[in-house]
């Protein structure tokens, strides 16, 4: 599918289109990632905002790999998190992938966090984010921030980051 | 995936095994079978299937025939939105286009299932007049594109007129359709509010053969003239060839939503029906003539010396007096339970989302639209009651941004 070349991004400029770029990879993908994209919230708007990343990684490998975090140039830390009974914390160790099986990060599930925003993350704009694995090399994506109500995430009863005062833009 | 060439391979496969003689026959006619099974299960699915090309120099929606079902729909921009702004929105639609013409759901759609296919989904994309004045950008309006003058026979509503934004959104099937739509306004709803709505229809796939020029719900074929897709003619009519970046291999649409008075028009006798358009009614020839494609002669007499095609006929006041003033018209038609008033009884309200595409409306379209108001028999039986006009941007590569230049 169009969405699993999002991985050859690693080798393509900044300003390509996420979504329909033509897979150009060298080396054959351990991993493949789809259907990736960033939530744009009243939590994002800001600097000092936070946010989810949700996609569907598929391990390509013969053996067991771990999303184990990311980097972002949109924040210092990109964490591996979890909502548990309505309430997300860290995930400890990271997420396990099986060969030939696919993590599904969604709202309201597991998922990645951009935790303490450098810069606003606005619908409409481009992320990057390279993600780290423990047993496969990491992955490089420009994503598409969406404003997308989903997941009924309330980031309760301990708000990590607060919501902007003006509405979202 | 079409079904008649894997009929036709069937049909080949049976030929090669009727060369060989004995067990072979039988062995080919298992291969038929399967081969009709496996194209009536693709039958099935077939309109869902269908896919029309996204990118390229122009957007899609225009120079194709017309899907089953449209939506027009006209937003505004929220107070305080930028150029930048707009950049992003774009990209987000772009995304959106590029996904569901493919029969692919939007990234993040909550209800995927619901894209069961593209269905010749198209997406066209314009800005009106004053989304230019909103964001100063009057110095990248394409040549000849104005706000239209109003003309004495309009009765122009709010809630079907005017709009910064279009997106006008055609299908095959009602439900991806509608799905597309809610997609594409979700991406929209951070930069712009939805000022109408305006729904159409031609007929379903499978009740005309191609090529055939429908009609409007007066009964009427409807869009003979047109130029021919692909032709060096539709080029010269619709594309922009110079100006702004952004423009250049885009359009300008005209849309008129008009109203039809079918009671009092449907009083009338046939030969009067034809004599108010100047063409038959079985086949939408002129009246000089016998076939659809046969020229209009509107010179023609008859043996009391009379004029064929009367005065007061439409084709005689709608016809271009010279080659600036063609023009390419996409309609659909509409029927909805009228808006008069809340009172009972329901009227139901047909008529036409009229549309038309021209590389410079002043020069091509209002010309002729002039010369209707001013006298056409046919005005007794139709009333506009609706009007906006776009620039349509160009169309865009894969990579590229809708009207990236417009907003950069």
């Amino acid at each position: 599918m169009l969405r699993s070349a999002l991985v050859a991004l690693v080798l393509a400029p900044v300003f390509i289109f996420s979504s329909v770029v033509p897979a150009t990879a060298a080396a054959p993908a351990e991993v493949s990632i789809s259907d990736a994209w960033v939530k744009a919230s009243e939590y994002s708007d800001h600097v000092g905002g936070m946010t989810g990343i949700f996609a569907k990684i598929t391990n390509k490998t013969a053996k067991t790999i771990t999303l184990i975090g990311g980097t972002s140039s949109f924040a210092p830390k990109v964490d591996v998190h979890q909502v548990v009974n309505g309430v997300m914390s860290h995930k400890q160790g990271g997420i396990q992938i099986k060969p030939g099986k696919s993590a599904i990060l969604e709202p309201g599930a597991l998922h990645i966090m951009l935790m303490g925003l450098t810069k606003a993350i606005l619908p409409g704009a481009r992320v990057d984010v390279k993600l780290t694995f423990k047993g496969a090399r990491a992955v490089a994506l420009i994503l598409t921030a969406k404003s997308v109500p989903a997941g009924a995430e309330t980031y309760t009863p301990a708000p990590m980051a607060t919501p902007s005062t003006t509405p979202n833009k | 995936m079409v079904s008649r060439r894997q009929i036709l391979l069937g049909v080949a496969g049976m030929a090669g095994g009727a060369a060989v003689l004995g067990g072979g026959g039988a062995i080919a006619a298992e291969a038929y079978k399967r081969g009709f099974a496996e194209a009536e299960a693709a039958g099935h699915i077939r309109v869902a299937k269908e896919t029309l090309p996204w990118s390229g120099k122009h957007q899609a929606g225009i120079e194709s025939p017309s899907q089953a079902h449209t939506k027009f729909v006209a937003l505004d921009l929220k107070p305080q939105v930028t150029s930048d702004d707009m950049l992003r929105w774009m990209l987000l639609l772009t995304e959106d286009i590029a996904a569901l013409s493919v029969g692919e759901a939007v990234l993040a759609d909550p209800s995927p299932e619901l894209i069961a296919g593209a269905a010749k989904l198209t997406v066209t994309v314009g800005f009106g007049p004053d989304l230019f004045k909103k964001l100063s950008l009057e110095h990248k309006l394409p040549r000849g594109f104005v706000q239209i003058p109003s003309f004495k026979i309009d009765a122009l509503k709010p809630e079907f007129s005017g709009g910064d934004v279009l997106l006008h959104v055609s299908a095959d099937d009602l439900q991806i359709l509608s799905h597309a739509t809610r997609a594409l306004l979700r991406d929209s709803q951070t930069f712009a509010e939805v000022r109408w709505i305006q729904a159409g229809f031609t007929n379903a796939v499978g009740t005309a053969r191609p090529g055939t020029t429908q009609r409007n719900l007066m009964g009427q074929v409807d869009g003979t003239d047109n130029p021919d897709f692909g032709s060096q003619n539709f080029a010269n009519q619709v594309w922009i060839k110079d100006g702004p970046a952004w423009a250049v291999g885009g359009t300008q649409l005209v849309l008129r939503r008009i109203k039809m008075h079918l009671d009092t028009w449907d009083s009338l006798g046939r030969t009067q029906k034809e004599q108010t358009i100047g063409r038959f009614l079985r086949n939408g020839a002129p009246l000089n003539g016998k076939s659809e494609r046969d020229p209009i002669d509107l010179d023609a007499t008859n043996e009391f010396g009379l004029k064929v095609i009367p005065e007061f006929a439409h084709v005689r006041r709608a016809s271009a007096k010279n080659m600036d003033e063609l023009f390419f018209r996409r309609p659909f038609n509409y029927q909805e339970q009228t808006s008069e008033s809340n009172s009972k009884p329901v009227e139901l309200e047909s008529g036409l989302l009229w549309t038309a595409y021209a590389k410079d409306l002043t020069e091509q379209y209002v010309p002729v639209q002039t010369r209707l108001a001013q006298f056409d028999l046919l005005n007794t039986w139709t009333t506009p009651v609706g009007s906006a006009v776009f620039a349509v941007a160009r169309g865009v590569k894969p990579g590229e941004i809708l009207a990236e230049e417009l907003f950069s």
